[in-house]
């Protein structure tokens, strides 16, 4: 890698392989979307919990002052708003800051699964019509 | 020669001898006091690179991750924008020097998904003049007397680009019935894109290669072919030989033969004729 971000990125978008290796780089995304779009019918079907649950001291402690002090958690809230382009308003609750703040880690991290995951939520929406 | 002269070999069809060829010539040219650039276009698994012994080397740098921007970049809309950031070495990075006198830009695996990326420009014209643009503005100053590109063996998009950047075909031909179909076919695909898009790709060289003329039959369709195409054909024909074949499985062309056989120094001389005659015709004498 260079020291040049947007060289990085200029590689990453024009490097290819050849096709039975993209071929494959797609199948995995394949296989992703369709566990999805299993899992929300799952969780339509009320089979499945729609709660995800973590185990982290240190963030439990912040989540807890923050609820102290609204403030911050509207601050928290509109940041990650911002971020995400949502054009949501009123005032941000906890479970609101958490859920756009897993959004947006993994959106950072991880561009083609979550573009993998809309697809499937995409998908899942539009089945039956 | 002040101009860079181009020239690309092509056939719709495989097993023809054109990479053979393209490296033969190649180094004739070379033989001949030419500075010459190869182009490998003609598909991932990078013949011309093993004929001219620099696969390996190759191979390794795209296992290390080193071989980027390559022969696909520069088919990208984004390469200027590359070419600018990288500066000088955008282009000088994608040449390998070989030990016979040539240069040579290999072929990369990206060529494999470039076909059908390139088939998602809407417009024919700028579609197929990806390569013609990079010649023009990166290789063109190098300052190559000549440029060969080696094309795959199918018509494409890869292989249209090809055409439209050289304006000038080599087709390397067996002595068969197969092969004076293809040529005629390709006669006709080079009067189609005259006509669509008003640019001229001529056939400049018609190269009989691996001729046996023990055979009469093979006599026969090499005297067909001069009078088919009697201002393309190459002044001689490149014999069947052994020697070829060795060579080009130990990674070099017959030139670097130390000992060569008689058919070996034939074909030798066969291409030093065609390589002096395909720059008179490059330069339109």
């Amino acid at each position: 890698m260079s020291d040049d971000p947007d060289l990085d990125q200029l590689r990453e978008a024009t490097d290819h392989g050849d096709r039975l290796d993209e071929a494959a780089g797609a199948d995995v995304y394949e296989d992703l979307r369709e566990s999805m779009v299993e899992y929300l019918e799952e969780i339509d079907e009320g089979g499945r919990q729609k709660t995800v649950s973590v185990w982290d001291g240190d963030i439990a402690a912040l989540m807890a002052a923050l609820e102290d002090h609204p403030e911050h958690l509207q601050a928290y809230g509109e940041a990650l708003r911002e971020e995400l382009d949502l054009g949501e308003t009123g005032t941000p609750d906890r479970s609101e800051v958490l859920r756009l703040a897993l959004r947006l880690g993994l959106r950072e991290a991880a561009p083609d699964d979550m573009e993998t995951a809309r697809k499937a939520k995409q998908d899942h929406a539009t089945r039956g019509l | 020669m002040s101009e860079t002269l181009r020239a690309a070999t092509f056939l719709d069809k495989g097993g023809t001898g054109k990479t053979t060829t393209v490296a033969h010539l190649g180094v004739a040219l070379g033989e001949l006091g030419h500075d010459v650039l190869l182009i490998d276009l003609a598909g991932k698994q990078g013949d011309l690179g093993k004929h001219l012994g620099v696969f390996d080397e190759y191979q390794d740098q795209i296992a290390n991750d080193e071989a980027w921007p390559n022969i696909a970049t520069v088919f990208d809309d984004q390469w200027p924008t590359i070419a600018e950031k990288l500066g000088d070495k955008a282009t000088a990075d994608l040449i390998l020097s070989t030990d016979e006198g040539v240069d040579l830009i290999p072929a990369h695996p990206g060529l494999d998904s470039l076909d059908a990326e390139l088939g998602n420009i809407d417009d024919a014209r700028e579609r197929y003049t990806r390569l013609e643009a990079f010649l023009d503005e990166y290789v063109d100053p190098l300052g190559y007397d000549v440029v060969l590109i080696d094309l795959p063996g199918l018509t494409n998009n890869v292989s249209y680009n090809g055409l439209w950047a050289a304006h000038s075909v080599i087709a390397p031909v067996e002595m068969g019935p197969f092969e004076a179909e293809q040529a005629d076919a390709l006669r006709r695909d080079l009067d189609k894109i005259r006509e669509a898009f008003d640019v001229t790709i001529d056939l400049s060289l018609v190269l009989p290669n691996k001729v046996d003329t023990r055979t009469k039959l093979a006599e026969e369709y090499l005297e067909a072919f001069r009078e088919e195409y009697p201002e393309a054909m190459a002044p001689e024909y490149v014999p069947y030989s052994q020697d070829i074949r060795n060579a080009t499985e130990q990674g070099h062309t017959a030139f670097a033969h130390p000992d060569p056989s008689a058919t070996a120094s034939v074909a030798q001389a066969a291409y030093l004729d065609a390589a002096e005659v395909l720059v008179e015709r490059l330069q339109g004498g």
